[in-house]
């Protein structure tokens, strides 16, 4: 079973009204081409339906985006898990621990 | 004993690099969405010329606002930079082109075919 958030349905729910939004354009521009009208301005009720569609799809993808967080760690209160995170610190596995401290230089031929 | 201009000098507060990189995630998805729903929304409506990109760039700055409204209250706590906050993404391929996209799309099928 999909679960889906209520953000992602609140998103679902904005783009299919802009795209339903797309399909009442269609209708009326057919409609003024039938009438031979020329194209004006939008009716007040694509625009309203086109208001709400958008104001839904970015409630939705702003609950979407997730919290934001402090990204400035203060003198004050730090622990030892920062260690990992100073890059200067980092350390690598590599063959060279395997390697034994006395290995003595090469003698030219 | 250390000189005493050392003395006078702060410890550098550090960063995080998960929460920071976690904030510009969460920017950028937010500037992507809004650009395509504003290429629909301006698509829809009918607009043609250059001055389409102003809702563009309106529409970007709307994500400034939305992320003053996470609680963002100092950017520099969150994003190292007003100008991380302000232009990070906005001109970036992904953004433009997907709005150019979305509107050239919503506009042919609404208003020529």
């Amino acid at each position: 079973m999909v679960r889906v958030s209520t953000a992602g349905l609140l998103t679902l729910s904005g783009l299919a009204g802009l795209v339903h939004t797309t399909f009442a354009v269609i209708q009326y521009r057919q409609l003024l081409k039938l009438s031979q009208e020329e194209f004006e301005a939008l009716p007040a009720t694509i625009v309203l339906e086109l208001c709400i569609s958008t104001i839904v799809a970015l409630l939705g993808a702003y609950i979407l985006a997730g919290p934001i967080k402090v990204i400035v760690m203060p003198a004050k209160g730090r622990n030892m898990d920062i260690g990992s995170l100073r890059t200067d610190l980092v350390s690598f596995n590599m063959r060279s621990r395997a390697m034994p401290l006395d290995i003595p230089p090469l003698q030219p031929h | 004993m250390a000189p005493k201009g050392q003395e006078q000098n702060k410890i550098e507060d550090l960063i995080n690099p998960v929460a920071y990189k976690s904030n510009l995630q969460a920017l950028n998805f937010l500037r992507n969405f809004v650009a395509v729903v504003a290429g629909i929304v301006v698509g829809i409506c009918g607009v043609v010329g250059w001055h389409g990109f102003i809702y563009h760039f309106l529409a970007q700055l709307s994500c400034v606002v939305a992320m003053f409204l996470k609680g963002c209250t100092n950017p520099t706590s969150y994003f190292a930079t007003w100008n991380n906050l302000l232009f990070f993404g906005v001109f970036s391929s992904t953004t433009l082109l997907s709005y150019i996209l979305f509107w050239m799309i919503f506009y042919n099928v609404c208003h020529v075919f």
